[in-house]
Formats: structure tokens, sequence, C-alpha cells
């Protein structure tokens, strides 16, 4: 706990920042931008795991039929991938959908010239209609039609408003009106990126099996086993024991729900008054998803050097 | 209980049937019966992976509690090396579960 003085010393600071904010027309700065950049990390994680959906069951199957040397051929190879191409690109469309809504924000914070605003928003809500479209042709995508299409809808609107209402109003607005789009496409997302985790996880464990087979297979061989062999192998075990572990903490799930608090006390501020009091509570939860966001960077970027 | 929970239950017991693999010998039978079943669990995660399901119906709230308590019957047994067989056997009621559930599903790809 810290001693009151500091705690005031704290209050009195954001108290600054918050008239600064208001003095500049940017009181919605630091959180947004705070939100953005978490945001970007959590979708550049989210594309590792969705554009390498069908990579991972590949390589699984690959390697489970080399470690029984089994004959491998391509018709195997392209069964074993669950995910057509269209369908991981809906995907990663989805994630760049959630990505622009979030240069929306930060553009709208940031700009003076509302004219700009108008025209690039109306770019965005055009290429989020076209990206409708193509997910509402294949009905089995049912529900990134029903996350994807409103998001489009609601900056469609925004964009409308750009020229004549102030930045603000349409912060507010896009927030406000954004908030239950977002959670919806987080809840579809969270769903698909669950699935692609344990898909994922499963191919590791499967490897973690086969690096200590053919540990044990040599040291079957009791006399005749090669020792450098073994020395390598036991090697291989490490290496895979580490990917296992490390793995653990890549799961994008609590990033993508960090994210969705993180919009909710973006939507409280927004409707409420602007003070020191509001601005902390919106900043700690910003900065908890911003810490969340790294952490999950960090992991996976660590997974891949292995 | 939602289907990417109960895809995270199975995908928790092919892990573990991995682990238990790793302590017995390739080539015998207990060995390529473990096999065979992990490849049917794996197999039948990716087929829930691609099929929606109404999670507030009865039949799939039937059926997945039945993969529940197969999953809590397998946690008894499934470190303990003197009851391979009722773990095997565990594993195979699990296939049948799985596949009751999947067959109420509408695939997605």
């Amino acid at each position: 706990m810290k001693p009151a003085w500091r705690r005031g010393i704290v209050v009195a600071g954001l108290g600054l920042s918050v008239l600064l904010a208001g003095a500049c027309g940017a009181a919605y700065r630091r959180p947004i931008t705070r939100f953005n950049d978490a945001s970007a990390v959590v979708i550049a994680t989210s594309r590792v795991y969705f554009s390498e959906l069908n990579r991972v069951e590949r390589d699984a199957l690959i390697e489970k039929l080399s470690a029984e040397q089994k004959a491998i051929d391509l018709t195997m190879l392209r069964k074993a991938q669950p995910f057509s191409e269209k369908q991981i690109q809906e995907r990663l469309d989805a994630l760049d959908a959630l990505a622009q809504y979030g240069d929306l924000l930060a553009k709208l914070e940031s700009s003076d010239a509302p004219t700009q605003i108008h025209t690039e928003f109306k770019g965005l809500a055009d290429a989020l209609k076209s990206l409708e479209k193509t997910v509402s042709g294949d009905e089995s995508n049912a529900k990134f039609k029903a996350a994807v299409g409103p998001v489009a809808s609601l900056i469609a609107t925004i964009a409308s408003i750009g020229i004549r209402a102030k930045i603000d109003q349409q912060l507010k607005t896009a927030i406000v009106d954004g908030d239950k789009h977002v959670q919806a496409l987080l809840a579809v997302m969270e769903d698909d990126l669950s699935d692609a985790f344990q898909n994922r996880r499963l191919a590791l464990s499967q490897l973690r099996l086969f690096a200590t087979d053919a540990y044990n297979d040599e040291r079957q061989k009791g006399k005749s086993a090669n020792p450098e062999v073994l020395t390598r192998l036991a090697s291989r075990i490490k290496t895979v024991e580490d990917q296992w572990e490390n793995f653990q903490s890549t799961s994008p799930i609590p990033s993508l729900r960090a994210m969705g608090k993180a919009h909710k006390a973006l939507v409280a501020y927004a409707v409420g008054p602007k003070n020191p009091t509001t601005f902390a509570a919106v900043l700690t939860d910003v900065e908890a998803f911003l810490n969340e966001a790294r952490r999950i960077g960090e992991a996976v970027q660590a997974l891949r050097a292995l | 209980m939602t289907r990417s929970e109960l895809i995270r239950q199975v995908a928790d017991s092919v892990t573990e049937i991995d682990v238990l693999r790793s302590s017995v010998s390739r080539g015998t039978s207990e060995r390529i019966q473990l096999d065979e079943l992990r490849d049917d669990l794996d197999t039948r995660v990716n087929r829930l992976s691609v099929r929606n399901f109404e999670e507030n119906s009865g039949r799939f709230l039937e059926f997945s509690e039945a993969i529940s308590d197969i999953n809590a019957d397998l946690q008894v047994t499934i470190d303990d090396v003197n009851n391979r067989v009722t773990t095997i056997n565990n594993l195979k009621r699990l296939v049948g579960a799985v596949d009751q559930l999947i067959g109420i599903g509408r695939l997605i790809v």
C-alpha cells in the first residue's frame, strides 16, 4: 500500500494529465494510444495462430509418419489440413477489422482534420463491407458474418457523421456503439483461437513423445547404442521440453479477455465524467491489457525462436 | 460447458496419453492400443473443431456430461501402472462418447 501523500501525488498528476488533455481536446489520448498498442500486439499474436493452423497439423502428420517410418504422400498431407485457405483468410480479415477499429479510434483521437478522417473512414467502411460480403457467401461462417458485419456498419455510420460532429463526440460514439460489436468479434476470435491453441498443443505433445521414443529406441540397442547419437537425442528432448513449458504461456485467450475488459473501461470513461478518478480507472484496465499483450507477445516470440 | 471447453478437456486427456505412452515400450500390445486410441482422439478433436453445436440443447448437455464423467474416471487410472486395462477401456469409452457428440454437430468446413 502506498502512503497517503504518494497517492495524493499520483492523483494530482493524473488530474493534471486530464486537464492538459482536455485543454488539447484529447482527453482520450493515453488510454486510446495504449489500447491501440496492446491491440496491435494481440492481433499480431492471433495472426500467428490463424496463419499456422494448417501448417501445425501438416507438420504433426509428417513427424508422425516419419517417426513410424511410414510412406508420405501429398494427398495425405492435404487431408491433414482442417481449414480451407478461404476460411483462414476470413479469420485473418476479421483480425484486420479489429485492427482497423483500433486505428479508427487512434485517428479520431489525434486528428484535427475531420474532412480527411471522413475520407479515410469511408475507405475503411467499404473494405469492411466487402469483407462482410465475402464472409456471408459461405453459410457455414454465420458467426463471422454476425461479428464482422456490425463493425462495418458502425464505421460507416461514424464516417457519415465525420464532417459535422466534433471529434470528442465521434470518439464517444465509436467507443460506446462499438462495444457490443467489438465484444462479439472478440468472442468469435476466442472460440477459434482456443481450438487453434489446442491443436498446436496436441501437435507439440506428440513431438515430446517422438523425442523420448527416439532416445529410448537408441538406448535399447544396449552395447551397440551410439553415445553421440544418445547425446544428440537427449538434447532434442531438452529442446522439446523447453518448447512445451514455454508453450503453456502462449495461449492468446487471456489477452483477448483483457482486451474486452479494457474496451469496457473505455466505454465507462466515454460515458462518464472526465476526472482524475475515472482517468485512473480506465488507465488501470488499459495498462493491464497492455501488460498482458506484451507478455503473450514475448512468449510467442520466445516459442518461435526455439 | 461449451464446445471449446470440451475440446480442451479431450485435449488434456490426449496429452496425458502421450505421457503414458512414453513409459510403454514401442511394439508392445499395450503401446499399440494406446497409439491407436491417441490417433482416434486426436482426429476427433479436429472433427469437433470444425463443427458447430447447439450448446444449450439437451443432447449436447447429455453428451458433454458423459465426456466429462469419462474424463474424470480416466484421471483416476491414467497414472496407475497396474490399472492400464481400465485406462484403455476408459479411453475407448471416451472415443465413443466424443463420436456421439460429433454426430449431433453441424459441419462448418
